[in-house]
């Protein structure tokens, strides 16, 4: 019967065994004069020759940062270099709606341009009149005689 | 001056920091020995790894390019065995790393051609290459630190201090490490029913 440490032993033979062919590997008959070849040409390549040949980690890093750099060096010139704004262009105008004949002119111009009167007796009486004139373009002549007063006498409307 | 001495004299640039009595030459001739002693050894400690010869040999070149862009360092450099070495090996666990898969490419021929061929029959050399290929499968399977210190004792030329070296790590790290991995490549052995 076989002891546990002579099986063991084997095992390691047979470990060593294996470890001794990885050193008996010999390389094709040549490698040095290859080698050398290979260094003989090494310092004319071009730059972008010996980057693809370099190991990528370090030089991936170096890219990566040049990239980021260049990136950002443009976006700041850009930025500084921006042509000014230009005005912006009208896009709404406000025309006061036509008076229709016969109608009495709106006592208040510019409220929103409703249709209908404002019903000041009604809001005299809750809270007071609240007028606002919008202001309307200053390119759109506003009729004659239409301001209304901001503020009409209470007492005139209470009673 | 050889032929390929004589080639890398007008070739190689001096570095600025180069020290004065570095001179083309010698830097040339240095660079040459190191390629003619060391490039067999530096191609089985690549092999060991990617059992591919000629990732082996890739390896090996990308080593001597390494050495060349610093040979300004060379002068400085007291064991250039074991510095060639560490810069193979860091090289081929770089590439390793990289490799998403395990690759199909690995070499049993190779692993059959070395064999002591007198004493086997033809198929006795096949079936013993393929064992030898399953007990590499194993190491492979051991884990990183243990698998390292376990495939550069593999290579006679290096003691456990220069093992260290390479590994960066002590020398008393790289006995307890060889031991675990000797036991624990021998338990899978034994649950595989492998018979010695």
């Amino acid at each position: 019967m076989i002891s546990s440490s002579e099986v063991g032993r084997a095992y390691d033979r047979e470990i060593d065994a294996t470890l001794a062919v990885l050193d008996s590997v010999q390389p094709r008959a040549g490698l040095e004069q290859r080698v050398m070849a290979h260094l003989e040409i090494a310092p004319r390549l071009a730059w972008y020759h010996r980057l693809s040949l370099a190991p990528a980690g370090r030089h991936r890093w170096m890219i990566a940062t040049a990239s980021g750099v260049i990136v950002l060096g443009a976006v700041t010139i850009y930025s500084t270099h921006r042509p000014p704004d230009a005005a912006p262009a009208v896009t709404h105008q406000v025309v006061p709606r036509p008076i229709p004949q016969g109608a009495a002119p709106a006592a208040v111009v510019g409220l929103n341009s409703h249709p209908f009167p404002a019903n000041i007796a009604r809001t005299h009486r809750h809270r007071g009149i609240h007028q606002s004139v919008r202001a309307v373009h200053p390119r759109v002549p506003l009729p004659s005689g239409t301001m209304a007063p901001l503020r009409p006498a209470l007492s005139a409307a209470a009673h | 001056m050889g032929t390929y001495e004589g080639s890398l004299t007008g070739l190689l640039p001096m570095p600025e920091n180069a020290p004065a009595e570095a001179s083309a030459p010698d830097c040339a001739a240095d660079l040459t020995a190191l390629v003619n002693e060391y490039s067999g050894t530096l191609y089985r400690v690549a092999f060991s790894i990617s059992r591919n010869a000629a990732e082996a040999e890739d390896m090996v070149q990308e080593t001597f390019l390494r050495v060349l862009r610093h040979r300004d360092r060379l002068p400085e450099i007291r064991d250039a065995r074991v510095w060639l070495i560490r810069i193979t090996w860091n090289l081929v666990l770089d590439r390793k790393r990289r490799q998403k898969t395990r690759p199909e490419n690995e070499d049993i021929s190779e692993l059959a051609r070395v064999l002591p061929a007198r004493e086997l029959r033809a198929d006795q050399v096949v079936i013993s290459a393929q064992r030898h290929a399953r007990v590499l499968e194993l190491i492979d399977q051991l884990p990183g630190k243990e698998r390292q210190a376990l495939l550069l004792s593999a290579l006679d030329e290096l003691s456990n201090a220069e093992i260290a070296s390479v590994l960066g790590v002590t020398e008393s790290s790289v006995r307890s490490r060889l031991f675990r991995a000797r036991r624990d490549l021998a338990d899978k052995l034994r649950r595989e029913g492998w018979k010695p």
